[in-house]
């Protein structure tokens, strides 16, 4: 059954911050209230896309994550994402995505490339 | 959800027999939760085969009792970070280590309550705490000042 | 032995029965695992010796046009003083992470422009303590149980629901956000220069956009309180670092209130310091120039593609920095000094293996309130970065 939230992007708030566990692949954690209005649910994997650059994140839920929209721990993938000017928080657009949450492999793989 | 007497008593015989040494099962119930009994003490549970169903269902209820500690703290680790505020506040450390653990620093006495090992939350002494024995008080300082709930009590 | 895992330097972590006491998860992890996932010398991705490497990165240097050091605020202070003699030596770049994160708030310190103090009188004496745009809970675990809001400090023994008042400011709300019950105040803020215009009107008597008439008063019952300031907050000064300095000078006329950056590195304040001493500049230097700039900044070397090489210490800028900077490091030649494999050795010319201060070799960092910490190592490793730093500083 395929999920009317895959045709859907969404507008999401991301703020960039230190977590406790160790993530060595992309991990966003989303506000589950925000989560619930958009039809993502634990374990899915959504495409966050800032401009013309894009990932995809594994979905976990946090109750500290802002209210419209969710945390990307300190990482290679924030940063790929992020610019200077909205190095702590910026707006990004979310959807459902097939396949599973990109590595650090692939993040070194773009910035090699794009030389 | 804390466990309530009611929830137990409805699962016992409600014969009130006196097997196990309390006037009714209602009050058996009551000391179940208190840890003053153990299931086992209701010969009829386990002797009677009538009684096999409820007999599962209290076992499976009263399993977060038993992994409990005797006050009826759990200590959810995965949620623990070794942060050490239940350390500082704990006022039996303030009393008894007030140049230890009650001045932010680990536990310098050799029998605290508890204290963190490897990162995490890891309880030692937990007759020392004053939500045990004969004069307990319900003191819910540690499970307040938890930043993400880590700590519970299974009283509630 | 002293951990060395986030700039609290906590000083009471014991190792007992085989267990690691006291310290928090993060500090566990970095002493527990130390051990794995070691960097190995090499040279355009193949193993060599380590005195193979330490030549290559000379060779590297002293051909090098326009070369930057860049790192160290994990690095102990003597290796950040040859770092300094290095960047003298080639004429060159130095930078750190600050330049990025909080370095204007300790540049003010350093040059009294912001009043602080230290983290012991914190603990013994503060009565309102603000959290602005930072969450220890996540950054500097143990810092509210240590030293701030929990502890029975000296002047503060009824504890801290009548002797402590919590503010956290921030723009979600955090797991600190969440102990700011009895005696304190949770302010969500959507943009922290209106909060600063709210606390200025508050002092003239008038009402802002937020409500802080409250915190003041409360400022006013004690003879000492203090601002932690994190990333939140210097992200949300939008470079108005001005209008902050001006609301401390005068919330002190009213009470006295002091500041201490709430940074995350280990020793990130020690290079501040270190430098400071040498060139009056807390970082973004340029010797060539006799300069500090926020042109000089690493970030900003690299998005203008002003440097074609760089010796990195203990950072990994292919993570740590956004795209519009980490893009540019393939075009430059990179000598990487860190004890772990890290993503930027992936592609790094040079890597040369260190050792983790603190754990494997001794020195001084200073923790977040300047106060200086010589480190206790539980194990000894000859080849750390003193060692590194000061063998290529002898090859130039």
């Amino acid at each position: 059954m395929m999920r009317l939230t895959r045709l859907i992007k969404f507008e999401t708030r991301i703020v960039v911050a230190r977590v406790s566990e160790e993530i060595r692949k992309a991990t966003i954690y989303l506000n589950p209230e925000f989560a619930k209005r958009c039809g993502i649910k634990e374990g899915d994997v959504v495409a966050v896309s800032r401009g013309n650059r894009g990932l995809r994140f594994r979905v976990r839920l946090l109750e500290t994550a802002p209210e419209d929209g969710g945390i990307i721990p300190n990482s290679i993938f924030s940063n790929f994402l992020a610019d200077f000017e909205s190095f702590k928080s910026f707006r990004a657009d979310i959807e459902l995505s097939e396949g599973d949450e990109s590595t650090e492999e692939d993040v070194i793989r773009i910035i090699m490339q794009r030389k | 959800m804390p466990l309530t007497p009611m929830e137990i008593y409805k699962l016992l015989p409600k014969t009130n027999c006196k097997k196990c040494g309390e006037q009714t099962c209602m009050s058996f119930a009551f000391k179940l939760i208190n840890r003053e009994k153990k299931l086992e003490d209701c010969k009829p549970l386990f002797e009677d085969k009538r009684y096999e169903l409820q007999l599962k269902k209290l076992q499976e209820m009263l399993k977060p009792l038993a992994e409990a500690t005797e006050t009826g703290l759990i200590v959810r680790s995965e949620k623990c970070n070794g942060c050490g505020n239940c350390i500082v506040v704990c006022p039996v450390h303030v009393e008894k280590d007030p140049h230890g653990a009650g001045i932010g620093k680990g536990p310098s006495i050799p029998d605290p309550i508890y204290r963190i090992e490897n990162g995490k939350l890891v309880i030692l002494n937990m007759h020392a705490c004053r939500r045990y024995g004969k004069n307990r008080i319900l003191c819910v300082v540690c499970r307040e000042n938890c930043p993400t709930d880590a700590i519970s009590f299974l009283e509630g | 032995m002293i951990c060395t895992g986030c700039s609290c330097l906590c000083d009471d972590v014991e190792i007992a029965e085989g267990k690691i006491l006291n310290a928090c998860e993060r500090g566990y992890r970095h002493i527990s695992k130390y051990m794995e996932n070691r960097a190995k010398p090499a040279v355009e991705g193949k193993e060599v010796d380590l005195d193979r490497a330490i030549e290559a990165a000379i060779e590297m240097l002293k051909s090098a046009k326009n070369p930057a050091i860049y790192g160290l605020d994990t690095s102990t202070v003597e290796a950040q003083k040859t770092a300094v003699k290095i960047a003298k030596k080639l004429n060159c770049y130095i930078d750190d992470n600050s330049s990025f994160c909080l370095g204007e708030f300790v540049e003010a310190i350093l040059r009294k422009e912001l009043p602080s103090s230290t983290l012991e009188d914190v603990r013994d004496k503060a009565y309102v303590i603000v959290y602005w745009g930072t969450n220890p809970y996540h950054s500097l675990p143990r810092h509210l149980s240590r030293y701030s809001y929990y502890p029975r400090g000296a002047k503060r023994q009824r504890g801290y629901d009548e002797d402590r008042y919590l503010v956290v400011i921030d723009i979600r709300k955090t797991e600190i956000a969440k102990l700011a019950k009895k005696n304190a105040k949770f302010i969500k803020v959507e943009n922290d220069l209106e909060l600063v215009d709210s606390f200025m009107k508050a002092l003239d008597g008038k009402a802002g956009k937020y409500d802080v008439a409250g915190v003041l008063r409360e400022m006013k019952k004690a003879d000492f309180n203090v601002v932690f300031g994190g990333l939140g907050l210097k992200y949300g000064l939008r470079g108005n670092f001005k209008a902050f300095i001006e609301l401390l000078r005068n919330i002190n006329k009213f009470a006295p209130l002091y500041f201490i950056p709430s940074g995350f590195h280990a020793n990130m304040r020690g290079f501040n310091e270190t430098l400071f001493e040498a060139v009056n500049a807390v970082n973004s230097y340029s010797f060539s120039s006799a300069s500090s700039s926020p042109e000089f900044a690493f970030t900003e070397l690299l998005k203008r593609e002003k440097i074609d090489t760089a010796l990195i210490v203990g950072t990994d800028p292919i993570a740590s920095l956004p795209y519009e900077a980490s893009s540019k490091l393939p075009k430059i030649k990179k000598i990487v000094v860190d004890p772990r494999k890290t993503l930027t050795s992936r592609i790094a010319e040079v890597v040369i293996p260190s050792a983790f201060s603190g754990i494997e070799s001794g020195g001084e960092m200073v923790r977040s309130d300047g106060v200086r910490i010589k480190l206790k190592p539980i194990a000894s490793s000859e080849f750390d970065d003193v060692y590194v730093l000061k063998r290529i500083l002898e090859g130039l």
